[in-house]
C-alpha cells in the first residue's frame, strides 16, 4: 500500500469500517511509514478528544429528574392509561369487567370485615404507614449502600451478632431463587434523617440491593399469618418494594427493574413468613 | 383469560422497552442536544422520541442496535420539528465549497480544553456536525448513520471526512491564536 492509498481510506480506517484484509494492509503500511503513522496518530487523538469532551460535558448530561419523570410517564402510558383507553372503547369488555369487580369488591369487603380487618388497622400499606417511609429507604440506600460501596467490599460482617439470622432469612432464599454467587456485603444498623434501620446490603453481580428493617416505627399488619400486600414505588430513581413484617416495615431497594425488585421482595416476604 | 394474557403482553412489552431503550436515555439526550442546541427543546425532542419509540416498539428487531433505532426516530422527529417551526430547507451544497478551503492537515495540540473542542464542534456546519457526532461520539457505523439520516453511505463518508478536517482547522486556528501548538503551519494558511 502506498501513502496516497492510505490517505484515501484513512477516514474509514479511523472509523473501523474497513474489511479485515484491507485493515491488515493498512496496519502493515503504518508499521513501515512514519509520516502516515504520525498523521494517523494525530487524527485518532482528535477523535478521542471529541468523544471524551462530548461525553463528559456537563451541558450534554441529562437531568436526572427529567429522566425519572419521563420514565414514569412512559410506564404510565404503557401500563395504565393505555389500558383504560382500550377498555373504555369496548363496551363488551368493559361491562363484564366492571360487574365482576363490583361483585368481587362486595364479597371481599364482607370477607375482610368478618376477619376483623378494615379501617385504620387494615393491611393496606398505603394506610398503615409504610408508604410514608419509602423515601427514607431510598435515601438511605443511596447514602449508605451506594456511597460506601467500596467500603462494603472490604468489610467483614463477623462483628454483627445477628448475621447468621439475616443470612438464613435473606441470603439463603435469594441464593436459592437467583444465584449462588449472591453475597451479603454488610449487616449493620444505620440512621437516615432520624430513621433507624437494620440495613442488609446484598450484591448480585453488578447489582447492589438493600433490605431495610425499620427500627423506629410500628406499622399495622395483617393477622393470622395472612400475608400483607407488597407495594412498589419508584422513588428518586430507585425501585422500592415494601411490606410489613412483625409490625415493622421492610423495604427492598435497588436499581433493578420494577418487576425484578418486586420479585425479590416477594421471595423475602415468603421466607420471613416461613421463618417467623 | 384473554384479558390476563393481554395485560401480560403489555407488561412484557414495557419490560422489554425498559431494559432495551431506557438505559440509552443519556446517549439519546446528548444527540438531541447537538440537534436542538437548547436543553428545553432537547428534552421535548427526547420525550417525543421515547413515546414514539414505545408505540413503535413492535417494529424494533431484538438483537439489532437499539441506539441506532432510537437515533433514527430522534432524527426524524427533529426534521419534523424544524420543518414545522422554521420551514427550513437543509443546505446541501456547502460541502465542496468548504472542502476546497482546507489546504493541509494540521496537528492538534493537547493543551486545548474540552470546552473549546465542544465549541468547535458546535461551529461546524450542521450537515457535518451531525454526522461527526453520530460517528465519533455515539460510535454508530456508516451504515447506521446512512439509515438514520436517509442519505447514501458515500455521503456519510465524505461529510465525516470533511467535518473532521474542518474541526482540525478550527482547533489549530484556535491554538495558534492562543499561542500554543503549530503556529508556523497555521500561520502559513
Amino acid at each position: 500500500m502506498k501513502c496516497r492509498e492510505f490517505r484515501e481510506i484513512s477516514e474509514s480506517y479511523l472509523s473501523d469500517e474497513l474489511l479485515v484484509e484491507t485493515h491488515h494492509q493498512v496496519n502493515h503500511h503504518l508499521e513501515h511509514c512514519s509520516d502516515c503513522r504520525t498523521d494517523f496518530a494525530s487524527r485518532r487523538a482528535l477523535r478521542r478528544r471529541v468523544s471524551s469532551a462530548a461525553v463528559n460535558a456537563a451541558e450534554f448530561r441529562i437531568d436526572p429528574s427529567f429522566a425519572t419523570g419521563l420514565k414514569n410517564r412512559l410506564r404510565e402510558d404503557a401500563l395504565g392509561a393505555g389500558l383504560w383507553t382500550k377498555l373504555s372503547t369496548s363496551r363488551r369488555v368493559l361491562i363484564p369487567i366492571v360487574a365482576s369487580l363490583l361483585i368481587a369488591f362486595g364479597f371481599g369487603s364482607y370477607y375482610l370485615s368478618s376477619l376483623g380487618f378494615g379501617g385504620p388497622n387494615g393491611n393496606d400499606p398505603l394506610s398503615n404507614g409504610v408508604a410514608e417511609l419509602v423515601h427514607f429507604a431510598s435515601g438511605n440506600h443511596k447514602d449508605c449502600a451506594l456511597e460506601k460501596l467500596a467500603r462494603w467490599e472490604r468489610m467483614s460482617e463477623t462483628d454483627y451478632p445477628e448475621k447468621a439470622v439475616y443470612s438464613d432469612k435473606i441470603l439463603a432464599p435469594l441464593k436459592e431463587k437467583y444465584s449462588d454467587s449472591m453475597e451479603m456485603l454488610s449487616v449493620h444498623d444505620c440512621e437516615f434523617r432520624g430513621k433507624e434501620f437494620t440495613h442488609v446490603v446484598v450484591r448480585n453481580g453488578r447489582n447492589i440491593v438493600s433490605v431495610f428493617f425499620d427500627k423506629t416505627d410500628v406499622v399495622a399488619e395483617s393477622r393470622d399469618g395472612v400475608p400483607g400486600p407488597i407495594t412498589s414505588e419508584f422513588e428518586d430513581g430507585l425501585q422500592v418494594a415494601s411490606f410489613a413484617q412483625d409490625r415493622r416495615a421492610v423495604f427492598v431497594v435497588s436499581d433493578l427493574s420494577e418487576t425484578e425488585n418486586l420479585n425479590m421482595a416477594r421471595v423475602l416476604s415468603h421466607s420471613f413468613r416461613q421463618t417467623s | 383469560m384473554l384479558g390476563i394474557k393481554w395485560l401480560e403482553n403489555r407488561e412484557d412489552k414495557w419490560r422489554h422497552f425498559e431494559s432495551e431503550a431506557m438505559p440509552l436515555l443519556p446517549d439519546l439526550f446528548r444527540t438531541a442536544m447537538w440537534l436542538a442546541r437548547n436543553r428545553d427543546e432537547a428534552e421535548d425532542l427526547v420525550q417525543e422520541t421515547m413515546f414514539q419509540a414505545m408505540r413503535s416498539f413492535h417494529s424494533y428487531q431484538m438483537g439489532t442496535n437499539c441506539k441506532a433505532w432510537l437515533t433514527r426516530i430522534l432524527y426524524v422527529q427533529n426534521v419534523r420539528r424544524l420543518q414545522k417551526v422554521l420551514r427550513l430547507k437543509l443546505v446541501q451544497d456547502v460541502d465542496d465549497e468548504i472542502a476546497h478551503t482546507i489546504p493541509f492537515e494540521p496537528q492538534i495540540p493537547q493543551e486545548i480544553a474540552d470546552e473549546e473542542v465542544i465549541a468547535a464542534i458546535g461551529r461546524l456546519p450542521e450537515i457535518y456536525r451531525i454526522v461527526l457526532v453520530l460517528a465519533d461520539v455515539e460510535e454508530l457505523s456508516y451504515k447506521e448513520i446512512s439509515s438514520i439520516m436517509d442519505i447514501p453511505m458515500g455521503t456519510v463518508m465524505s461529510r465525516l471526512s470533511r467535518g473532521r478536517r474542518v474541526l482540525r482547522i478550527e482547533l489549530a486556528d484556535y491554538a495558534s491564536r492562543h499561542g500554543f501548538g503549530d503556529q508556523e503551519r497555521a500561520g502559513a494558511r
